[in-house]
């Protein structure tokens, strides 16, 4: 079996950083700098410029739809490598937050601060059908960058959008 | 952490010849991002609830990057005038 280097170098890193984590409080400011990332990219991709008549809406946020998805798990140490696909017209008030990491305030007041929707479609562009989310504090790097990071790729793929819009908080 | 997983799937979106913009707060951790948009409102990167001329302005100044930037970019949205100033990334 062909070993990953990157996963071999992040599982040697995890139990001392959970050791930190486990801490109470989280000793966040030990771990992160110890943190393998992945090896850095040293081009950035760039496909445009475009004049968008359609758009998809990404967000970091945790949200996810209270009806039809389960929250992520906010409160775990490792965070939460997966997504959530959100129908992009869902209500507002169907829509709530799983992230510790941001004050949420804002959002549950006014969505559109988080999740551009409304502001979009007036400046006369199109919203792709589904809005991708994530709970952008996570620890488990190689399930987010090898699992998760390729589905939403595909997912946002399947609507044909012109470009996509991020929100990280 | 938030604004590294966006720039990363930004990046794989663009790979995937999907042109990305990003609209964040934090912008010494948005790495090798082809489009960023910086904003000054934490926790609430498209401007302040209940501020819809905000709200629009930053889409508006996003949209404006996909359509104009030759090269990866990343430009200060300016919440007093909603000018922006451009540089390189």
């Amino acid at each position: 079996m062909q070993g990953n280097p990157y996963r071999t170098r992040w599982a040697a890193w995890l139990p001392t950083a959970l050791e930190a984590l486990g801490q109470d409080p989280p000793d966040y400011r030990a771990v992160m700098p110890t943190m393998p990332m992945p090896p850095p990219l040293t081009e950035t991709p760039f496909a445009g410029p475009v004049n968008p008549r359609s758009i998809a809406v990404l967000t970091t946020s945790g949200a996810y739809d209270v009806n039809v998805h389960a929250p992520f798990t906010a409160s775990s140490i490792l965070g939460d490598a997966t997504h959530r696909v959100i129908d992009t017209w869902t209500r507002a008030d169907a829509i709530d937050f799983a992230h510790e990491h941001f004050n949420q305030d804002a959002a549950r007041r006014d969505l559109e601060s988080v999740l551009p929707r409304a502001s979009i479609t007036a400046c006369g562009v199109r919203l792709s059908p589904r809005i991708i989310s994530w709970s952008g504090f996570l620890l488990d790097w190689p399930t987010f960058i090898e699992a998760t990071i390729p589905q939403i790729v595909k997912q946002v793929s399947i609507d044909q959008p012109d470009a996509a819009l991020l929100v990280p908080i | 952490m938030c604004h590294y997983t966006a720039s990363l799937v930004a990046r794989a979106l663009e790979s995937a010849g999907i042109p990305t913009v990003i609209v964040g707060t934090m912008r010494s951790s948005l790495v090798n991002v082809p489009r960023a948009l910086v904003t000054p409102y934490a926790d609430a990167p498209m401007g302040p609830p209940g501020a819809p001329i905000v709200h629009r302005a930053v889409a508006a100044s996003a949209l404006e990057l996909l359509r104009a930037a030759q090269e990866p970019v990343k430009i200060e949205f300016e919440s007093d005038d909603h000018a922006v100033t451009v540089e390189s990334a």
